[in-house]
This record gives C-alpha cells, sequence and structure tokens, in this order.
C-alpha cells in the first residue's frame, strides 16, 4: 500500500508547484464586486412572464377542490398551473419520491405550493393569488418527532404507517459489557434546532422553452444542476436530452439550493412548456424561509461509560431527527450521523440508532456539515461532562481515546491508509487559544466571587468522512479544451456554488498545463456539455473534480509536450512546463511559449482538449450490521473558543477562535482560510444566535430581523491554522475543508460558557435567556403554541 | 406593495397640506426605513407618500435658546440649560456625530449610535424613530430622561407635546394624520449632570433592543445624584419612566448594595411582554441589571 508520504513524495516538494499552494486571486473576483456578475433574477428574455405560488393554508390537510376560475380572468393572468397540468412524475425526491411538484393530494407543510400563476406582471399574479378557491379538510397534524412517533399518531405518508423516513444503526460489540466494564457511566440528552442556510440570494429559475418539441432551457441558482434537470424531465415526462440546464453566478447554497431548486426549476419549466413563453420564478426572503429546507433538529440521547482513568468503554446512542414534510436527504443526512456519532475516539462498544421521522414542519435537509454538526455538539459536550465526573481535563480524555494511526472506527474501518491527524490538529488549536493555562487561570478567577464578567475557554474535535462514502455512486469529470492561442477553457460537472471551485480548478487545470492562471476560463455549468459528475456536495468537489480535472489536464499537456520536443528537438520527458512556457528541464534558454505551442499544435491538427474522469475509490456499507468502509478517507479538526459571558445578562462575547484543520494540501491556501472564517461565524450562528422557530408548522422566524446570524462585528479573532498531511486520493493530496469548519464551534462554546459559568446547556442556541436563566425563550412563549408557561 | 404615488413639497406648509388633502390616504416618508417595511409586507398601503426630505430646515441641529449671554466666538459650544433643538430629519449618524449633541446630551448621541448598522443611521432618522413609536426604538427612552418636548406642526399651527404624552401605546403616537413631527427640544446638560444609555441585543450590531434604559440626574457628591429621571425601552407598551427607581434614588448615597437594591425596585415601574426577542421574567430581570450595571460605572472608583 503506498502511503500518503509516499504518493506527496511522487508529487514533487511543494515548491515544485507554481499555481497551486499559491494564494491565488479568485478568478470570479472582480465580476461579483463590480456587481457584473449574473445571479437568476437577474436574467431577462423577451415576452417573458412571472410566477407565482400559492402555498398550503394548512399544515396538514386533504386538497378537495381547486378552483381557479376567478383567478384566471384577472387581466394579465396568462395560465394558473395545478397538479392537473403534470404531463410526468408527480412528485420528486432523491431518495424516495415522496415530494409534490405542485400538490395533489395532501398539503404536508406549510410552504407546498398548490397553484402557480403565471401572468405578464407581478402585480396581476398577485392579485390572482388572493382568487384562488382551495376547499381544504384539515388534518390533525404532528409537530415533533415525538409526537409522530406516538402511538396513534396521524399519518403524512401512506408508505410510511408510523412516520419514519429511515432507521439507521451501527453496532460494535457488547455495550452491556462495556457498561457492566466501566466505572462511570454517564447519561444526557442534548437537543439541536432548525437551522436556515441563509444564503443572501433568494431562489430563483427561468425556463426557456425551446423550438423542439418538449424540449427547454432551464437557468438558475441552482446547486446541482444534474439533479435539478432529472427532476425537470421527470416532470416533463421527457427524456433527459431535451433538458438543459445553465447554472447563474450563485449567491451562495450552502447545500440549500437542492430539491428546493429542483421543484422551482420543473414548476417554471411546467410554465414554459404550457405558456410557450419563458417563465421566471423569484422567491421573496419570506418564501424562502417557508419553502427553503433546514438543517434538521436532532434530540440526542448519549451514554457513556468509561473505566476511572479515562478509557472510554461503551457508546449507546439513540437519535431522533426531525425530518419534517418529506423525506429529502434525510436517509442521507442520518446516515452520516451513524456513522460518526462516536466522534473521533476509540469505543470497543457501540449501539447507535438513528431515526428520521417525517413531521408537519418544514421539511429537513442538506446543509453544510450534513448531519455532523448535530452529534459533535452531543459528543463534544458529552466528553467534556464525563471529563467533569472523572475529574479529568477535557482535552487529555480527548487525547486518551482520540484516533491514532491504525485505530478502528466505531463502524469496523482501520484508518490505515491516511495520515490521522487528530492529535496534531487537537494540540495546534488547543496550543493557539492558550487553552492550558486559561484552563487553570480562568477556573481561579471564576473562585473569586463577584466577578460580573467571567471567562473560560473550550474545544471540540471531530473526523469527517470524505465525499459521498456509502451514499452512493462517487464519479465525477471534466474537460480541459486548450484553443490555438493557448488560451484555455475548463468544463467540469461540479458547480461553482460561491465557495471558489472556479479557482480551485483553474489552478490545477493552469499548473498541470503550465499555462498562466489569467489564460484559463472556468465555464458555467451546463448540462448539455458535459456528463452527470453528480451533485455538489459532501466537499467533495475539489477532492473529485480537482482529480478529474487534473487528468484532463495531464492529458492536454503530454499532446502539447510531444509537439513541443518535435519543436526544441528534445525528447518530451526532458521538458518542463511553468509559467507560461514549456522550456528544457535545466535549460530554461531553450523555450517556447505556451502559445506558441498550442498554435502549432491546432496547425499540425492535434487534439487540444481533454476528457478527465475520476472514480473514488471503493467503500461499502452493511446496512443490516451496521458496519463498513463508509468512506475512503477523513479529515481531522479542531477548534477551540474562548469566551466572556456577562453573568447580568447571558450575553456570551466570543473573544478567540483557533481552528485547526487538516486539508491534505491547500490547493489555495486563501480560499482554505476563507473557508475557515465563514464556518467559524456559521457554527458561531449556530451556537449563540440562530434558531427557525416554528410553532404548530407555522415559521416565526420569516426574514433578517428575526432569524439573527452573527454580523461581521460580532465575529471573533479567528486564528486559521491549516494543517497539511498529503492524502493518498485527493490531487496533490488535497482533502476536504467546506463543512468541517462550520460544524466545531457551537460545542466547544458550549464547553467555554459551561466553563466560565459553571452551567452545562444542552440545548442549542446558547441565546440571552438559557445561559442566564437556564432555560429557552421558547418555552416562555409556549412551543407548541397552547402550553403557555 | 400595492402602487402609490409620490408628492415631494418644498415646505413644511406644502407637506402639511398634503396630509390634509389626502387624510388617511397619505403616509409620511422620511428615511424609509421603517415604512418601506411596512409597504412590503403590506402592512400599510397608502397611496401617497409625502417625502419630506427637501425640508432641510428639519434637518438642523442647534442651540436655540441661549441661558445666559455669551460671546460670539461661543456660538457653536453649548451651555447648561441652553435648549438645544434635533430636527426630526437629522439621521442617526447625524445625530450620533454632532458636537452639540455629544456636549448636551450624550445619552442621545449614544442611543443613535447604537442603532441597527451603517446603512441604517444613514438613512434612519430621529423623527421616524419617534413617530413609528415602537416600545423598542431606541431614541425615545433618551428623549424620556431628558424631558424632551417634540414640535408637530398641523394645520391648526405648531404645537409643542411633552414627550410622554407623545407616546400613546404600541406603535402609537399623539401626532394627528394631518400632522408632521419637525423637531425635539431639550435643555443641554452641564458639566455636573451624568447620564447612560444601555442598551441589551442578542448581537452587536442591527440588534433590535431587547431591553434598554436611559438615566440622565444631577451630581450631587461622588455617589449621591438628585433629579435622577430613568426611562426604560422594551419593557411596556411604550417607554416608560421608573418613578419608583428614581424617587429611590434622589439625594441618597449608593454603593454597589444600594444600587443593587434601587436597581431592583425597576420590577415595580415595568410591565413587558414576552415576545420573540425576550420572555417577560428575563426582560424584567434585565431592566434591573442594566440600570445596576449603568449605576455602578457612575460610582467613584468604579468605572469600568
Ligand atoms: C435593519 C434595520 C435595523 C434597525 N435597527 C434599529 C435599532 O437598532 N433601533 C431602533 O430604534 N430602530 C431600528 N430600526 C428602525 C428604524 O430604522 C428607525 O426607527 C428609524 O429611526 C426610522 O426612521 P426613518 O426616517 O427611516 O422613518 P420612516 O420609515 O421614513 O418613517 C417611519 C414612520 O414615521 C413616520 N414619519 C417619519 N418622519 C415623520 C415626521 N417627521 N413626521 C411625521 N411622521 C413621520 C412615517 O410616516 C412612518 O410611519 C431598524 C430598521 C431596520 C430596517
Amino acid at each position: 500500500m503506498e502511503t500518503a508520504r509516499d504518493k506527496a513524495a511522487k508529487d514533487g516538494p511543494q515548491d515544485e508547484f507554481s499555481i497551486v499552494r499559491h494564494r491565488a486571486k479568485r478568478v470570479d473576483a472582480v465580476e461579483k464586486v463590480t456587481g457584473r456578475a449574473k445571479f437568476g433574477a437577474d436574467l431577462y428574455f423577451d415576452g417573458m412572464l412571472h410566477a407565482r405560488m400559492l402555498r398550503a393554508r394548512f399544515p396538514h390537510a386533504r386538497i378537495i377542490r381547486i378552483d381557479a376560475s376567478e383567478a384566471r380572468k384577472v387581466p394579465g393572468v396568462v395560465a394558473v398551473i395545478t397538479h392537473e397540468d403534470i404531463p410526468g412524475a408527480r412528485t420528486f425526491g432523491p431518495v424516495k419520491r415522496d415530494m409534490p411538484v405542485l400538490a395533489f393530494d395532501k398539503t404536508r407543510y406549510l410552504g407546498d405550493g398548490v397553484a402557480m400563476i403565471v401572468a405578464t406582471s407581478l402585480e396581476a399574479a398577485d392579485k390572482a393569488l388572493e382568487l384562488v378557491r382551495v376547499e381544504y379538510d384539515e388534518l390533525p397534524a404532528v409537530f415533533s418527532p415525538e409526537e409522530a412517533l406516538a402511538e396513534g399518531a396521524p399519518v403524512l405518508h401512506d408508505h410510511a404507517p408510523g412516520n419514519i423516513v429511515n432507521h439507521h444503526k451501527v453496532r460494535k460489540g457488547d455495550v452491556d459489557a462495556g457498561f457492566a466494564a466501566s466505572d462511570v457511566v454517564t447519561e444526557r440528552e442534548y437537543r439541536t434546532q432548525f437551522i436556515e442556510h441563509a444564503y443572501i440570494e433568494p431562489e430563483a429559475a427561468v425556463a426557456v422553452p425551446n423550438p423542439g418539441e418538449g424540449s427547454v432551457t432551464v437557468y438558475g441558482s441552482i446547486q446541482n444542476p444534474f439533479t435539478a434537470r432529472r427532476v425537470v424531465a421527470e416532470v416533463l415526462g421527457v427524456s433527459l436530452n431535451k433538458v438543459r440546464v445553465i447554472q447563474c453566478a450563485m449567491g451562495g447554497s450552502f447545500g440549500g439550493k437542492d430539491d428546493i431548486m429542483s421543484c422551482m426549476c420543473a414548476r417554471v419549466a411546467l410554465a414554459a412548456l404550457k405558456t410557450g413563453r419563458p417563465v421566471k420564478m423569484v422567491n421573496t426572503r419570506e418564501e424562502s424561509i417557508v419553502e427553503g429546507y433546514k438543517r434538521h433538529p436532532y434530540v440526542l440521547k448519549y451514554k457513556v461509560g468509561a473505566t476511572r482513568d479515562g478509557k472510554l468503554q461503551a457508546m449507546e446512542i439513540r437519535i431522533l431527527a426531525d425530518g419534517g414534510a418529506y423525506a429529502s436527504m434525510t436517509p442521507f443526512v442520518t446516515w452520516r450521523s451513524v456513522v460518526q456519532a462516536t466522534g473521533p475516539y476509540e469505543v470497543p462498544n457501540v449501539k447507535t440508532d438513528v431515526y428520521g421521522v417525517y413531521t408537519n414542519n418544514t421539511y429537513a435537509g442538506a446543509m453544510r456539515g450534513f448531519g455532523s454538526p448535530q452529534i459533535i455538539f452531543a459528543h463534544e459536550s458529552l466528553m467534556d461532562e464525563l471529563a467533569a465526573e472523572l475529574g479529568m481535563d477535557p482535552l487529555d480524555l480527548r487525547l486518551k481515546n482520540g484516533f491514532r494511526p491504525g485505530s478502528v472506527t466505531a463502524t469496523g474501518q482501520a484508518l490505515d491508509d491516511h495520515a490521522v491527524s487528530l492529535v496534531e490538529v487537537m494540540q495546534k488549536a488547543a496550543d493557539a487559544i492558550g487553552y492550558r493555562e486559561k484552563r487553570k487561570a480562568y477556573s481561579e478567577a471564576a473562585r473569586r466571587a463577584g466577578t460580573k464578567k467571567v471567562r473560560g475557554v473550550g474545544l471540540a474535535a471531530s473526523y469527517r468522512g470524505v465525499s459521498l462514502g456509502g451514499e452512493g455512486v462517487d464519479a465525477t469529470g471534466a474537460i480541459v479544451s486548450v484553443q490555438q492561442d493557448g488560451s484555455v477553457y475548463v468544463y467540469a460537472g461540479l458547480a461553482e456554488n460561491g465557495q471558489g471551485l472556479r479557482t480551485i480548478f483553474s489552478q490545477i487545470a493552469a499548473e498541470e498545463l503550465g499555462c498562466n492562471l489569467e489564460d484559463v476560463v472556468f465555464m458555467d455549468t451546463d448540462t448539455s456539455l458535459i456528463p452527470d459528475g453528480g451533485p455538489t456536495v459532501a466537499s467533495r468537489s475539489t477532492t473529485m473534480g480537482g482529480n478529474a480535472v487534473r487528468d484532463a489536464a495531464r492529458k492536454v499537456r503530454e499532446t502539447l509536450l510531444a509537439v513541443a520536443g518535435e519543436m526544441l528537438g528534445t525528447s518530451c520527458e526532458a521538458l518542463k512546463a511553468s509559467g507560461g512556457r514549456i522550456f528544457v528541464d535545466g535549460d530554461p534558454g531553450r523555450s517556447l511559449s505556451f502559445g506558441e505551442v498550442a498554435r502549432a499544435a491546432y496547425n499540425r491538427g492535434e487534439l487540444m482538449a481533454a476528457f478527465g474522469w475520476y472514480k473514488g475509490p471503493k467503500v461499502w456499507w452493511d446496512e443490516e450490521h451496521g458496519q463498513g468502509r463508509a468512506y475512503f478517507t477523513y479529515v481531522y479538526g479542531c477548534q477551540a473558543a474562548e469566551v466572556e459571558v456577562d453573568t447580568e445578562t447571558g450575553k456570551v462575547r466570543v473573544l478567540k477562535v483557533a481552528a485547526a484543520h487538516d486539508v491534505g494540501r491547500a490547493i489555495n491556501p486563501a480560499t482554505v482560510e476563507g473557508q475557515i472564517y465563514g464556518g467559524v461565524a456559521m457554527g458561531m450562528g449556530y451556537g449563540l444566535l440562530e434558531e427557525v422557530e416554528m410553532a404548530r408548522g407555522v415559521t416565526r422566524t420569516r426574514n433578517f430581523d428575526e432569524y439573527l446570524i452573527a454580523t461581521s462585528m460580532d465575529v471573533p479573532e479567528v486564528i486559521p491554522i491549516v494543517v497539511e498531511n498529503p492524502d493518498p486520493y485527493g490531487p496533490y493530496g488535497a482533502k476536504t475543508i467546506g463543512e468541517p469548519t462550520c460544524e466545531l464551534l457551537a460545542p466547544a462554546i458550549a464547553n467555554a460558557v459551561c466553563h466560565a459559568t459553571g452551567r452545562r446547556i444542552r440545548e442549542l442556541p446558547l441565546d440571552l435567556e438559557k445561559v442566564l436563566l437556564g432555560r429557552s425563550l421558547k418555552a416562555a412563549r409556549g412551543k407548541r403554541g397552547s402550553e403557555q408557561a | 406593495m400595492r402602487p402609490f404615488s409620490v408628492t415631494v413639497p418644498e415646505s413644511v406648509d406644502e407637506a402639511v397640506e398634503a396630509l390634509a388633502r389626502w387624510g388617511s390616504e397619505a403616509r409620511v416618508i422620511a428615511g424609509g426605513t421603517d415604512l418601506v417595511v411596512e409597504l412590503k409586507e403590506d402592512r400599510r398601503s397608502p397611496a401617497v407618500l409625502v417625502d419630506i426630505s427637501r425640508l432641510h430646515e428639519l434637518r438642523e441641529i442647534r442651540v436655540e435658546k441661549r441661558a445666559g449671554a455669551r460671546g460670539e466666538d461661543e456660538a457653536e459650544s453649548v451651555g447648561e440649560s441652553d435648549v438645544v433643538w434635533v430636527g426630526a430629519l437629522a439621521t442617526h449618524a447625524e445625530v450620533a456625530s454632532s458636537p452639540l449633541v455629544r456636549a448636551a446630551a450624550p445619552l442621545l448621541a449614544d442611543a443613535c449610535a447604537h442603532v441597527g448598522s451603517p446603512q441604517i443611521r444613514g438613512r434612519g432618522t430621529i423623527g421616524g424613530n419617534m413617530c413609528t413609536a415602537s416600545p423598542a426604538g431606541d431614541v425615545i427612552p433618551p428623549l424620556f430622561a431628558l424631558e424632551a418636548s417634540v414640535d408637530v406642526a398641523g394645520p391648526r399651527g405648531v404645537r409643542s407635546v411633552g414627550v410622554e404624552s407623545f407616546f400613546v401605546g404600541p406603535k402609537r403616537s399623539a401626532l394627528a394624520p394631518d400632522e408632521i413631527v419637525l423637531g425635539v427640544r431639550f435643555r443641554a446638560h452641564g458639566p455636573e449632570h451624568v447620564s447612560f444609555f444601555r442598551k441589551l441585543g442578542q448581537r452587536k450590531s442591527l440588534a433590535i433592543s431587547v431591553v434598554s434604559v436611559a438615566f440622565a440626574a444631577r451630581r450631587l457628591g461622588p455617589d449621591t445624584f438628585e433629579d435622577a429621571r430613568v426611562a426604560f425601552g422594551a419593557v411596556a407598551p411604550t417607554v416608560v419612566r421608573a418613578r419608583t427607581v428614581e424617587k429611590a434614588l434622589d439625594g441618597k448615597r449608593l454603593d454597589a448594595a444600594t444600587a443593587r437594591h434601587i436597581s431592583r425596585l425597576a420590577f415595580r415601574d415595568v410591565m413587558p411582554i414576552t415576545d420573540i426577542r425576550g420572555s417577560q421574567a428575563y426582560r424584567q430581570e434585565m431592566a434591573c441589571n442594566l440600570l445596576y450595571e449603568g449605576l455602578l460605572g457612575l460610582l467613584s472608583g468604579n468605572a469600568e
């Protein structure tokens, strides 16, 4: 087996790179900053119509009748579209095809679309919306997993009589024996909240009918163009090649522009084909928050046993995930949870059960972190609680049990083919924040009574499987095409979501070709130009797509070097390409510009484009026994936080965060740091501020006056620590950074707050009232609406 | 949002005329930071917006009446008991950075500095803040503590209303539909005055107050104050004066323990509700704690 270090050695020392590993400027910076980038809502076409949705009136109701006759009479209204107008599939969904494009039998949450008005103006559409008469038969509803699982609870979907979306398990060893062998057994319950992606750009899509029968092009703020294409084609009842999906510049996604955009694309495509005109739909912020799926709230019951010296013996975990009205990604999200639920620790005996549950809340799906932020909040709070019971320092407890090279995970996977750097990231984060000294100093300060402001430090660590893992096929492609003047196009199946993929892919192409970064243009993803390379999710793009770009670029380079070799009268092995020149290694005087070689190759009739493909290494999963090689490689991260708590108000100020992440290798250190800063800000919101409040299915926090995200004033000093242990699989050894950065801060803050105040808070977010009074503001207001405290 | 037309009067008289003509169909717009949100959410659908942004005299911040005779060179300065006038169209940013307000009423400047974000402070006006009449409006508690009066113009001329009578309920003021606010006036603080404004929000910027408090008094000795005026925001249907607290503070020598004790009397003066930003119990507690923190900061040897 080739080790990571062998592979890195083969890739050459780092200073051999001229573009990769450099802090290249984002290639799309200027168009974004100057406002020239075109987003979905910016698109206009001649004769374009506007579409608006009528949404459900009840979170759970049978639809008896939809009468749009009055609405159709409004001047400017061109069509009112309901489920009856759908020629193909009426439902879609990544796993369970349970979500209606337009509600037909029932509504299951308030975001369900019941009718679509298509009009020449938004005003006309709005007027017509008020005139659609829908007759409902309201049904009893359930608003929490506990309610949904109760005996005799109302059922949302006929295919799931117990309201269970899925049940995943992990079984390892014998937990009863493990607890029997333990000196200390601790049981705790933790809770997390609904979280909104809060991308700056709400959903937008435009469909344009093509001259061909049943053919349509859809543009929009689409995270996964291939997924959207499949849904559109199925709903229209046409083959995939009749639907072209083109991604616009994206104003953020964070996992949130998947199902909802597939649905919006299908709706506008339906409207475009029905009216024969381009149709555009743009959600308002309120619509976006009501309709859009969320990060799942979890209820997590953890039981852990350890010997007196702090060695973990057993963990038993039971988790309920509120999946809301539709399955969406719940089966995959909860699968990542079940795999990683015990955290980055060696636990000989494990029994984990995770249930995804249907409720009449807004549905939950993919969001940055994807099932990890919830379990990390739980297991990292738990480690601190256990350390307190054992009288150990929390970091020491982690170091004692943390994964090391060769450790075996809860799912039976030996971590033996990549650098297991958990200890390294923990130590680096702890050192950067001054953990050991402050842990001691602040505890002593707290003992001196009367201080109004108290400080604490805390940390949290995780391991995270890279890419899709056992979720499904993991392969993707890219095209690198050199033009006769030496300029380059890169096309990729994975899409820019605002995370900087254009820059990373352009850097990799330029590095391999030896051209300049400015000569590369990354093309918007267009489903008609490139094969389906799976979704842009799971922090897989740099690892998977980067390998595909590299593969394509290497093929083209071979052609160009062969031509250059002939021109310079040497073998192509003797040549190097770098900085826009191709030259004889060791004799840079004998050189040609990249453009000269490209022109010569063109004139000789050489193929200067190549297709690259990368298929991820094999993984497997045994659902029956809850064991397997879940992911082909893992990343390790640790974030440490220093906080100050105002004991008069409950206000928590995060003073400083140290974030250490092993990224394998940073293709672009600046964008890695960017991911860390953004992830920390998001993690801070998760920990302290953010919560989508739902009262009996009604979203109360519908805009950013009430859904609070951290502002630039709130985000503390962040110390990014980029740890590089090149991975055998990723391009240049690169792994992942997008998601791990946002999954760690909430528990680090909770641990620091507990260190400062002695108060353990087991429910997110740690808002003012919870920190001061130890109870949720929601409890005072009546969590379920009726039961006023 | 429903369609509407906009009229842009050039004088206060024209503005009042327009309002009289259109009656309840019309709505004044200043910075628009409150109104546009309401329009967008169809909470208001006026047919006509009366845009008062050209009434430049309402943007002024000036000393209106001198308490004593002073030389020309002191024209820009402010002395105790001078009457200060702040126009309704002064933005939060202008008030926060005005040397005159910083000297005469630092608590008002502070409150304006803590409104929203730079963008909101650049557009939002103090007149708009008052006319919205939110119990959480940050400008209002300082005006209570300053015992300001409000100049209002209408078809029947200009009248002056005491600030406490101006606010009649949550989001309700004593302003008639055909009236506009011209500005506020109050007596300037002198060297023996102390004051503070404190606000508690969930985050550091763009935070609507969960509770706010404004305090003004005259210092008698190192730890004694008289003439205290304490006003709380977001703990009652309107901003409220805490008279029990004020009485208890009068002439009393304060230390940390008495400050704590007196602050807790605020329980009697406030009657908060539970809403999305805070529960009743928490708000009550916070009213006391914010006041206590502020008082502590005034005590000798206890400056934070
Ligand atoms: C993002 C955001 C953050 C905010 N943060 C805060 C905050 O932290 N603290 C706070 O207190 N407020 C806050 N606000 C509310 C608002 O910005 C302030 O209340 C602001 O002072 C309103 O002033 P304006 O000029 O924009 O008022 P407008 O929106 O123009 O008007 C508000 C109301 O007053 C009426 N009106 C305005 N001027 C006059 C006048 N001269 N005579 C008669 N009627 C008049 C209008 O008809 C309207 O009903 C925030 C608002 C936003 C959007």
